[in-house]
């Protein structure tokens, strides 16, 4: 077990070191740099090769490339063509929003998914099943772009309950404490409805397939036999197993609460993680673009590290092999 | 052998989108590049008149009369009068999805939308199967360095955040739709490498194919006969599967601008151009994200079906 933490751990190294490397290739082979997506055409030649020397984009690639890598192995990520600051100040500001929606759109997914799918097994193919199967089909294939779209037409401006966009009210800085609170809390509503509505589907689909599978085996039929409460059977006889794999997805989460998604966080202009990448990506801020990606990679391979120890935790079956 | 229900409804749901797709261009009322000046905005269900001008340009409005000898043209944003010597022909039709900003038939792009993101989604899902297909049967059985080069190089792309990934290559280069089916395919057929991988391995210690293997049988008659014909069930569920994910990031692309470009029609497009001018029309964007569900539900359903019938003949 320790063997293999140990292991994964060493193996994150190279791993990220290769992601950050092959970005590195992709971004290099494409045809433009950052002085060419300042959109001003009075620019003249001079000045956009003034730029480029500015930022060191006239060094060959091999150059920029061992530069970036020195700098980066001394936990130095560079500065920010688009954002003028350091990448890591400008990752470390755009982490916590993306933590909260991420976050709260997680907590949606689970508990959404986990009544849906507790609601669907208690009669299954009786009326609400049927219904509840439907909706989280619908839901499954519903774009997150085009739902967040409706949420908006709806919620924002139909009824106007909500803030259509961003994470703050303008006069926030004047709210005391609790109002402000408050203040973010709504305007976190839509996003994380989002999130959460197209997770919570998946989330249904996949515990309802397994409840009903956990169901039909034989410590199902002993229990019933020995006369234990439908509610019982179901809630904890039933669940426990059913919610092995859902803890593994806990931990595949992980890349999205530090990455961020990048659509609803365009589309709600919440100022995290997804819209810094999406920006640096667009700018072809190289810095950016690589220290995004670096963390998006650790947390891929962390989250899946987490997601094994996590079932080892809960399923001691698991414990034993490797 | 029951066919389960989901396939049913899946394969006929998919059936009917690429048959609509192909064939239902030729069907609907064909109003060439839209009219702004007098269909601009007309809402769902509108029926419309259509005249085809001698030169060359095509007049679409919901009110169209005759005074004398010349049509009188209305629409929301203008009122023409047009002699009755320049009109060619006078059909009717109907726009049963509305039109968008410019008078065009919602409909109708739809339709030549539909092609654009089946096709990409399609080709792209073939290239993902065939590499993924490729690198997971040579990492099964090329030896122990193949399998760890292969499988680690399959680890490092999976580490890369895919969406992120598509975005980037999709911002940096220029778009279109040979790019999309590559980055598409390319980005997507780790996960069926890892799945024939472990399908083959597990085969190779069946033993039926330790009997063809001690019989002397050589690798492509190995392959033709034992390994691939066991493959399938499993290949075409994931296949299905990966074919409603590519769908959907073909349509986010598009959506961020970063896919079809804004030339053509296609789904994710549509949505965004809607969603700027939601107030003024709500079916511009509705229709579209239904046509996205639509299609990625029934990819869906073909999956849990090919998964429950290979269940229930295993």
């Amino acid at each position: 077990m320790k063997r293999m933490v140990l292991r994964r751990l060493a193996a994150l190294v190279p791993l990220v070191w290769l992601v950050a490397t092959l970005t590195f290739v992709v971004v290099q082979a494409a045809p433009g740099s950052y002085a060419d997506t300042i959109d001003n055409p009075r620019l003249s030649a001079e000045t956009r090769e003034a730029i480029r020397a500015r930022y060191g984009l006239d060094r060959s690639a091999g150059q920029q490339y061992l530069s970036w890598l020195g700098a980066a192995l001394t936990g130095d990520l560079g500065t920010s063509f688009l954002y003028k600051e350091p990448v890591s100040k400008v990752l470390f500001r755009a982490l916590p929003p993306t933590l909260v929606l991420a976050g709260s759109g997680l907590v949606l997914t689970l508990v959404l998914g986990l009544a849906l799918a507790l609601a669907a097994v208690r009669h299954p193919n009786a009326w609400a099943d049927r219904l509840i199967t439907v909706l989280s089909l619908g839901l499954y294939g519903v774009p997150s772009f085009w739902l967040a779209g409706m949420l908006i037409m709806v919620f924002s401006v139909s009824l106007g309950w909500f803030p259509p966009s961003h994470m703050r009210s303008v006069d926030a800085a004047d709210l005391s404490g609790f109002a402000r609170a408050a203040d973010l809390v709504h305007h976190l509503m839509l996003p994380a409805l989002c999130l959460g509505l197209v997770g919570a589907a998946a989330t249904a689909r996949y515990l309802r397939a397994t409840l009903l599978d956990v169901r039909a085996s034989r410590f199902m039929l002993a229990a019933r036999a020995r006369g234990i409460p439908r509610h019982r059977l179901l809630l904890v006889h039933a669940l426990r197993p059913a919610l092995l794999p859902v803890v593994t997805l806990l931990g595949l989460a992980l890349p999205v609460l530090v990455s961020g998604s990048v659509v609803v966080e365009t589309i709600f202009s919440w100022p995290g993680m997804g819209q810094v990448a999406f920006n640096a990506a667009r700018a072809r801020d190289i810095p950016l673009i690589l220290g995004a990606t670096l963390i998006g990679a650790a947390a891929v391979v962390l989250g899946s590290l987490l997601s094994d120890l996590l079932y080892a935790v809960v399923d001691p079956r698991a414990r034993t092999e490797r | 052998m029951r066919v389960p229900r989901r396939l049913v409804w899946g394969g006929s749901g998919l059936a009917v989108l690429v048959i609509g797709c192909l064939f239902g261009p030729l069907w609907v009322t064909d109003t060439g590049d839209g009219d702004p000046l007098h269909a601009s905005l007309l809402p769902p269900l509108t029926s419309v008149s259509i005249l085809d001008l001698a030169d060359g340009r095509t007049l679409i409005s919901p009110e169209v009369t005759t005074s004398g000898d010349r049509f009188r043209v209305g629409g929301p944003h203008k009122i023409s009068s047009i002699a009755r010597d320049a009109v060619i022909s006078r059909r009717e039709g109907r726009l049963w999805l509305g039109s968008d900003r410019f008078g065009r038939d919602v409909l109708a792009r739809l339709l030549v939308g539909g092609r654009i993101s089946l096709a990409v989604a399609a080709l792209g899902v073939t290239i993902a199967l065939l590499v993924g297909l490729g690198v997971g049967l040579a990492a099964a059985t090329g030896g122990r360095v193949a399998d760890a080069v292969l499988m680690r190089t399959v680890d490092a792309l999976l580490a890369f955040p895919i969406l992120l990934l598509l975005i980037l290559l999709s911002a940096l280069f220029q778009p279109g739709p040979v790019l999309l089916v590559a980055v598409l395919g390319l980005s997507s057929w780790m996960g069926l490498a890892r799945l024939v991988r472990g399908q083959v391995l597990s085969l190779r210690s069946r033993t039926f194919v330790e009997a063809a293997r001690v019989a002397g049988t050589r690798w492509p008659r190995m392959w033709t006969l034992h390994y691939l014909p066991n493959l399938k069930a499993p290949v075409a569920q994931d296949t299905a599967l990966q074919m409603g994910n590519l769908v959907l990031a073909e349509a986010t692309l598009s959506f961020l601008g970063l896919g079809i470009p804004a030339t053509l029609p296609s789904w994710g497009g549509m949505v965004s151009e809607g969603q700027r001018v939601m107030l003024d029309g709500w079916w511009l964007s509705v229709f579209p994200g239904l046509a996205i569900a639509a299609l990625v539900i029934s990819l869906a359903l073909i999956g849990d079906g090919l998964q429950s019938s290979s269940e229930a003949s295993a």
